[in-house]
């Protein structure tokens, strides 16, 4: 568990700036009582918010958009990794007739 | 460690101006950082020389030591920090992140359906459910239940066995997000944080206490009250106890997990009253005329 002084200390952002983030919905930190609790998961994510502003000059639309879309990505991501296991499950000559399927369709 | 020219490294000339130093390393940056290009798995080992080489330019007056070759382009480099794909790619911690369906795109789930829903014949096990709950010292010592709430308004019962440790990870089977076309349910991963308590400290299964205890308890012996998490205990001194001893409760400790348990460790603490009272002022003035002072005797012994 990684409090927010750490997380501000760390990117040298001011306290307000990660408010703004977790507002935003950009960090989503897991709650203990009223006070926001942060992860491992949730320091790297801000580590890509603070590159994406400074070393990218992204302003907030434009960081609004990437974030967006990255998820989208890690989700088809993790789909295709789905459908890779099940086809490592499949006997070897029905996986070959997939492999060859979709390097037809593509 | 890095000898490369940094230089080269971004692609510009000696000459470069600021700016062209920063669009130089936007565009590499874009296709190197490892968060944009989180299927590139060499994206870390160039996108770390990058920013190395781009820290000693773009900060003028490294440059300038760099130029006049006083410093070499090595010590610029950052150390090793955790990228997010790491953690989106593994769902740890990440999975509040995921895109979820309403109506629109969202969810590996949907992208299944999407893909094989036309044939109504897909199956897949529900994705497992990552939470966190903070619990009292105590609750970790005696076990307890504690009720979780789902972020789809449901609820969970999670029995806490004795004995947990901070960090550790429960697992409820079937407990994770429903199954897809008949596929069996996820489970739910429930990681475990313990709130240190303000007396008692763990070390694996013992646990230690300082225990206050009186001048006249240190001095004369006695039976004090000992606090443990399960409740208080007394324990016998004998004449003479000292600050810094540490005396053994066994089985007081924390539970083990398959039967049988820790100790507790008691380290004595002697509080002298405050304020002193003229009696004992009295006392000590008187002993310390006839002893010569114990500093003093301490002295003496010293070689």
């Amino acid at each position: 568990m990684i409090e927010g002084e750490e997380i501000c200390a760390e990117l040298s952002i001011t306290t307000e700036r990660l408010e703004i983030w977790v507002r935003q919905g950009w960090l989503l930190p897991a709650r203990e009582g009223d006070r926001p609790s942060f992860g491992p998961a949730d320091l790297a994510r801000a580590r890509l918010i603070a590159s994406l502003s400074r070393d990218f000059g992204a302003n907030e639309e434009g960081i609004d958009l990437i974030l967006h879309l990255l998820d989208q990505v890690h989700d088809l991501r993790r789909a295709l990794q789905a459908t890779r296991i099940a086809a490592d499950r499949m006997d070897a000559k029905a996986r070959e007739e997939l492999l060859r399927y979709l390097s037809e369709e593509s | 460690m890095t000898s490369k020219d940094p230089y080269q490294i971004l692609g510009v000339p000696r000459t470069a101006t600021a700016e062209d130093l920063r669009k130089a390393y936007r565009a590499l940056a874009k296709k190197h950082h490892p968060d944009l290009n989180p299927g590139d798995k060499a994206a870390e080992t160039s996108f770390k020389e990058i920013s190395a080489a781009y820290a000693l330019l773009s900060d003028a007056e490294q440059r300038a030591r760099f130029d006049r070759g006083e410093i070499d382009a090595s010590g610029a480099e950052k150390p090793e920090t955790a990228y997010y794909r790491d953690y989106a790619a593994r769902g740890a911690g990440a999975d509040a992140y995921r895109p979820t369906g309403h109506g629109g795109f969202g969810g590996a789930e949907d992208i299944f359906a999407d893909l094989f829903g036309a044939r109504g014949n897909f199956r897949m096990r529900g994705q497992d459910l990552r939470f966190r709950l903070t619990i009292s010292f105590l609750d970790a010592y005696q076990g307890a239940v504690q009720r979780l709430t789902l972020p789809d308004g449901g609820t969970i019962d999670v029995r806490i066995p004795q004995g947990v440790e901070d960090g550790q990870i429960l697992r409820l089977a079937g407990k994770g997000a429903a199954g897809i076309g008949g596929g069996p349910p996820g489970d739910a991963l429930i990681e475990i944080a313990v709130t240190p308590d303000s007396h008692f400290q763990r070390k694996g299964n013992d646990i230690h206490l300082d225990l206050p205890i009186s001048l006249a308890d240190a001095v004369l012996g006695g039976r004090v009250q000992v606090p443990t998490p399960g409740g208080h205990v007394a324990m016998t001194l004998h004449p003479g106890a000292n600050s810094g001893q540490v005396l053994r409760l066994k089985g007081k400790g924390m539970k083990r997990h398959h039967g049988g348990a820790g100790d507790q460790y008691v380290r004595l603490l002697i509080i002298l009253p405050d304020p002193i009272d003229p009696a004992l002022r009295e006392f000590a003035e008187a002993w310390r005329l006839k002893h010569g002072g114990a500093s003093q005797a301490a002295k003496e012994k010293t070689p």
